[in-house]
Formats: C-alpha cells, sequence, structure tokens
C-alpha cells in the first residue's frame, strides 16, 4: 500500500521532500489551500514518474456556502464549487453535469486521475446515501465524457454509517452492483465535530464497527476490482492495505489525519501549536518526542527504526522531519504488514497489535502511567475490530 | 402441488400428435410428457395446470402462472444461449382438458443425466467436467443477463449433462426467471424458487429491492460446490425449511477445497466465493470470474 500526502495548509517543503525521499508515492491536494492557478503550479512542481497526484475536490462543503461562518478557504474560487440544488440532485438530474464540471476541473489542472465530487453521508438509510450512490454510479460515464482519465468516486461518509452495520453492508452491495463502475473510489470517514488532540487516543474512528465498516468497505471493493484510497488515514492506513487498498493518505496536523466537516465552519482559534510527536511503529502510537526518548532509554524496541529516526535523538525536530518521520513510519508498517495474502497478513496485524499491548504494558510497569492505559484500549478496540472484520467478511 | 394431469389421449387429440405421448413427471404446476414431432424426433410437451378463477386469489395465482408461461417462452425465443433448452414444434396453446384450462407447449426432448444423479456419484465428478460445468453455467448467467433476465432456479435438477461435446450441460426451466425491470409477476409471500438453493438475500423481506445477477451466481457456485462435493452445505439431511433457511443464513460452508484436494485451490477458491452470505462478497462482474478461471490451470 502507498502512503500519500494528504494536503493542507502550510506544506512548505514536505511534499517535495517527502517525494524525494521516497517515504510517500504521492498527495491529495486541497483545492482548499490552492487556487485554480496554483493547485496548477504545484502539480507541475510536484509531478514525476510513478508519483500518484489527485485533486480532492470536496465538494460536499458546499453544504456550508450558506452557513454563516464558513471556512471553505480558495474553494469558492473554483468554477465547480457551486451550491447545487437540494430537488436536482433528489432526482439525480444534475449529478452527471456536476461531476463532469468537477473533473473537466481537474483535467484542466494536467490531471489523469480525477475523483468525481459527492455529497457527505450522515447516515446509511438516508437520502444523501442515495444520492452520494447516484454519484457514485455516473462517475465513470462522466469521466468519459471529460476524455481519458481514471475515474475514483467519493465516499464521504460519517462514523455513524458504519455503526449501521447493515445499512452499511446494503451500501456495500449497492455499490458493487453499479454498472459501469468507476476505477476506484476515495473514502473519507468523518467524526463530525473533531478536535485538534494532537494524538488519535480520543477519535471517534477507533471504534470497533467503525474499524470493521472501514475494513470491510476496502475488502469488498478492492477484491472487485476498484482501487481504494483512503483519506484522512493514519495508523489505520495499514490495516486498510491489508484489506486491499491501494493507498492512505495522511497529512501533518490532526485535521488532515482524520476527516472531519467541521473544518469547514470558522471556529475560536487559538490554543498552543501542538507538541513534537514521533511515530512509533511497534507502539502503534503516535507520542510525544520527550516520551520517546524517555520510553526508548528503558525499551529500545519502541523505536521505528527507520531513517528518520535519528533526527529525535538529537534537538526537537522541524515539522518537515516530524511530517517526514510520520510517513516513514506508516509506510515501514504498511509493508511489513501487506503481502497480499489477507489471513496471514491479518494475523501478522493482530501480532503487532499484540506485541504493542505488551510493550505499552512494559512501560507501565517501568514507572510511564501516561496515556497507557488509554493506548491499552485504543489497541483493544482495533483488536475487536479487527475481529469483527473476520466476521463480516466471512473470513473468520 | 396436487393437480389433475391431462390424460395422455387428451393430450394427443388435442394438438394432433402423430402418436401417444408418454407422461414423464409432474413439477409445481407443470405436467411434462415426451412426444413425438411431426419429423418422429421426441420433444419435451410442457402442460400448466391454470386453476379455475372463482376468486380474486385464484385470478392472481392464474394469471401469474400465464404470465410466467409467456416469459419463459419469450426468453427462450430470444435463443440467448445454446447451453439453454430450445423450443420445440408446439407453440404456447391453451386447451381445456378434462375439465381444466392447461397452457401447453413443447421444447426440445433433451437425453442426458440430470446433475442431482451426479450428487454422490461413485467416482465423484472430475476436475474437467466441474470446471465446464462451471463455465457454462456462468456463461449462461452472463447470456441471460444480457436480454435483461435472472434464472433465479439454478440447481442441478434444472441442469442435464449430455455427453455432448459441443453441448455438455443445458439448462431448464425458466419458469420462474425475472426480467429485470419488467412487470412483477409474484405479488406477496416469499420468492419463488428452490429455498435450497436460494441465496441469503432472497430470503429477506426486501429481496425483490437486492436481486441481481449475483442470486444466480450464487445458485450456479452452490450447484458446483454440491455436484463436486457430493454434499449440500446448508441442507446435508431432510430436514424443516426453517432449519434450512437457517444455515442459509447463518452456517458457513467448508471450503471446497476439504472435499475436493485434487481440484486446483484457487478453483476451490473461486467456488466458495461465489457462496459468500453477501452479494458485496461475491464477484461484482462477471468478467471478474471469468479473469480469475483464466488463472486456474486446466
Amino acid at each position: 500500500m502507498n502512503v500519500l500526502a494528504q494536503h493542507g495548509f502550510g506544506p512548505k517543503d514536505k511534499l517535495t521532500r517527502g517525494l524525494e525521499q521516497g517515504c510517500i508515492a504521492g498527495a491529495v491536494l486541497s483545492p482548499r489551500y490552492l487556487t485554480p492557478d496554483k493547485m496548477r503550479e504545484t502539480i507541475a512542481q510536484l509531478r514525476g514518474t510513478g508519483r500518484q497526484l489527485l485533486m480532492d475536490p470536496e465538494f460536499f462543503a458546499t453544504a456550508y456556502l450558506r452557513h454563516p461562518q464558513p471556512n471553505l478557504g480558495t474553494l469558492e474560487q473554483w468554477d465547480y464549487f457551486q451550491p447545487p440544488r437540494r430537488g436536482a440532485l433528489i432526482s439525480g438530474t444534475a449529478i452527471p453535469e456536476i461531476i463532469q464540471r468537477c473533473m473537466q476541473a481537474q483535467a484542466d489542472m494536467g490531471l489523469g486521475e480525477w475523483i468525481a465530487p459527492s455529497v457527505y453521508v450522515s447516515a446509511a438509510d438516508s437520502m444523501d446515501s442515495g444520492i452520494a450512490l447516484n454519484f457514485v454510479a455516473h462517475a465513470r460515464r462522466a469521466a468519459d465524457a471529460v476524455g481519458k482519465g481514471l475515474a475514483f468516486a467519493t465516499l464521504a461518509v460519517d462514523r455513524d454509517v458504519f455503526l449501521n452495520g447493515a445499512g452499511l453492508r446494503d451500501i456495500v452491495d449497492a455499490l458493487t452492483a453499479v454498472d459501469n463502475p468507476p476505477d476506484g473510489y476515495y473514502i473519507l470517514v468523518g467524526n463530525g465535530g473533531a478536535r485538534d488532540s494532537g494524538n488519535q487516543i480520543r477519535s471517534d474512528i477507533y471504534h470497533p464497527e467503525v474499524i470493521a465498516g472501514l475494513m470491510y468497505t476496502n475488502y469488498a471493493l478492492s477484491i472487485n476490482g476498484a482501487r481504494v484510497v483512503n483519506g484522512y488515514c493514519h495508523l489505520l492506513g495499514p490495516l486498510l492495505g491489508v484489506c486491499g487498498a491501494e493507498a492512505a493518505a495522511s497529512g501533518w496536523f490532526s485535521g488532515l489525519r482524520q476527516f472531519s466537516m467541521s473544518k469547514y465552519v470558522k471556529e475560536e482559534s487559538g490554543g498552543r501549536a501542538p507538541v513534537i510527536r514521533y511515530v512509533s511503529t511497534p507502539l502503534l502510537s503516535r507520542i510525544k518526542q520527550p516520551d520517546f526518548l524517555a520510553y526508548q532509554s528503558v525499551i529500545p524496541e519502541v523505536a521505528s527504526e527507520t531513517p528518520s529516526d535519528a533526527l529525535y535523538n538529537r534537538e526537537e525536530p522541524s515539522r518537515t522531519d516530524e511530517a517526514l518521520q510520520s510517513w516513514e513510519a506508516v509506510q515501514a508498517l504498511s509493508r511489513a504488514c501487506t503481502t497480499g495474502d489477507i489471513s496471514a497478513d491479518l494475523e501478522n496485524f493482530k501480532q503487532r497489535v499484540h506485541r504493542a499491548s505488551e510493550l505499552w504494558s512494559a512501560l507501565q510497569e517501568a514507572g510511564f502511567a501516561q496515556d497507557v492505559e488509554a493506548n491499552l484500549e485504543r489497541l483493544e478496540t482495533i483488536r475487536e475490530g479487527i475481529s469483527l472484520f473476520e466476521k463480516l467478511a466471512e473470513l473468520a | 402441488m396436487q393437480f389433475p394431469i391431462p390424460r395422455v389421449q387428451d393430450m394427443q387429440q388435442a394438438l394432433g400428435l402423430p402418436s401417444l405421448p408418454v407422461f414423464i413427471k409432474p413439477g409445481g404446476f407443470k405436467a411434462v410428457y415426451r412426444m413425438q414431432n411431426a419429423r418422429g424426433e421426441n420433444e419435451a410437451l410442457k402442460a400448466i395446470f391454470l386453476p379455475t378463477a372463482t376468486t380474486d386469489e385464484e385470478t392472481l395465482v392464474r394469471d401469474q402462472l400465464v404470465a410466467r408461461a409467456k416469459r419463459e417462452i419469450a426468453a427462450l425465443q430470444a435463443r440467448p444461449s445454446q447451453h439453454l433448452v430450445t423450443l420445440g414444434s408446439v407453440p404456447a396453446q391453451m386447451h381445456h382438458l378434462g375439465g381444466y384450462d392447461y397452457l401447453v407447449y413443447s421444447e426440445e426432448f433433451l437425453q442426458g443425466d440430470p446433475l442431482d444423479r451426479w450428487v454422490g456419484r461413485q467416482p465423484p465428478p472430475t476436475f474437467a467436467e466441474i470446471r465446464t460445468l462451471f463455465q457454462t453455467l456462468i456463461g449462461l448467467i452472463r447470456d441471460l443477463s444480457q436480454i435483461g433476465y435472472l434464472h433465479r432456479d439454478i440447481k442441478p435438477d434444472n441442469v442435464i449433462a449430455t455427453g455432448l461435446p459441443e453441448r455438455p450441460f443445458v439448462l431448464l426451466d425458466l419458469g420462474i426467471a425475472y426480467k429485470m425491470h419488467g412487470t412483477e409477476l409474484t405479488q406477496g409471500g416469499g420468492p419463488p424458487g428452490t429455498l435450497r438453493y436460494m441465496a441469503p438475500e432472497l430470503l429477506k423481506p426486501d429481496y425483490k429491492d437486492n436481486m441481481d445477477f449475483r442470486c444466480d451466481l450464487y445458485a450456479a457456485g452452490l450447484t458446483v460446490y454440491v455436484v463436486a462435493s457430493g454434499t449440500h452445505p446448508f441442507a446435508p439431511r431432510p430436514e424443516s425449511q426453517y432449519a434450512t433457511a437457517y444455515r442459509i443464513i447463518h452456517s458457513t460452508p467448508q471450503p471446497l477445497a476439504s472435499y475436493r484436494g485434487d481440484f486446483p485451490s484457487a478453483f476451490c477458491s473461486i467456488i466458495d466465493r461465489c457462496i459468500r452470505k453477501r452479494p458485496a462478497l461475491r464477484y461484482a462482474r462477471l468478467e471478474l470470474v471469468e479473469e480469475d478461471l483464466g488463472k486456474v490451470a486446466p
């Protein structure tokens, strides 16, 4: 599975260095932070052999165009970013044209893989669920009308959709029954009002049914020939790679590691900048740099053993180094877990979760109490999620 | 279903046949005979019983039977595949025989074994036979779907092994075939078909919303599984339909490879995938099945 950069505010040299160093295979660019001219320039700068460049149209954010305090950045400078008439979405009449305009914008940027727009699905049995399926059903045909490009359909769904297991499985049954299906899917799971916790421990995505549902969706789509790219996905990325995902994108701040529709609304700003963190693949967690150094002095196994480790042993690394280490660790974890044999890979991942739990317990015994319980709880959630997935996918 | 079976003499007279037809078997509302056409060739003559319609319910049943027969005939007239039974010399016609109404028509008469006779056969079917059977069924599902039909009753009893190299397996009985986007023929009650070969989604109350070719794919996979393994994973012994329905929904079959270690494991995995519970976990497109089959060594 490839790791992609989830583009957002303040990329500086992270993308170019990540691509140069090979810790990312491409990027999902955001028109919220790039005007059309700047997008074209960025794409030209990042383009290269074997690199995957995508643009997330973020069309679902048109829902906030009439919000009293929208936070849409440069999205409104894109021609396709027009509020659709609800009635035309429900009847489906507007959908082919919306997709075509959006894909044309991406083709005009020089991209060869286009992400179709969609609406955000809050509940499995909602009207939006039907509208989103309609967007999926039209994606391939719309791409053909634009030119020769690969079509990815967007599945932007709230975590609550995954909590309705039967509803989710019905949606996946419907997706796999689409005539003339898209080449792939770009999947986003939103958690409503995420806070910038700087750590995924408190993330609502870490729920067994959400993890299992996301794994199931990746698995069912990929075994049926679809390419699956997961957006805003950090340490869960490798697990999704085990289930057949082609790529997972994550970025350099929490809002780029976990998707939330709340980012399209202005919120009270302030607070401290998050502390620099280190991704420990043996612990399956992002830990603060001082904690990493302290843990490593007692249990050396907590190190990810990737080239960027050296940066953390000196002074505090830069934000760019932090992003590179994060991508590098996720990529290493993914490579270690993905052989293509799903049963063996799941077993491997379960053993890693087990080993991570042992390491956290060992840290606790060594006197490091902070975050241990929360991490053990999160690992248990992952374990339950895998177990539930095995049942859903009829692998158990 | 018990219904009055027309006498062979009445059938001969009504149809002006050169010789007496021979009664073979009843099935549902249908009686099947072997007859000879004007050229002296055997054909399968079918007489569909149409109950007297004195109540609304009887009228509904009668109308459905007529409509299904017409649909079957229309599908066969389209000749979508050489592996489907073909129509015979007697076109569809109504007759009043022995005081009851029947819709009568003929199909080609197929020599060979219904595949249910292969279940538990010794020696068991070879990989070459099973592979050909599966390829034939997949081709049939594709051909039917191209004219907008689902078969809905693929099972060993409805497949004849002819022994002919150009046409080794022929599928019978499109009597409950379903025309996608067509007029509804079944109202109320459960789905028509044979429970033992029914995909799990067809056992849901909203099954009509979930029907697509993957129901036929499931039945084809299960047919192959049963013929190859010699056992039915959801109905291993006679038991109530409720028990069978429960197993269809909840039981996970043993991998086919556990019965047929002599088959390529990749082939067994394809069959196992076809009989997964969730349609999404089967194959979303028939080309994907054919692609996977292409990777299995002959």
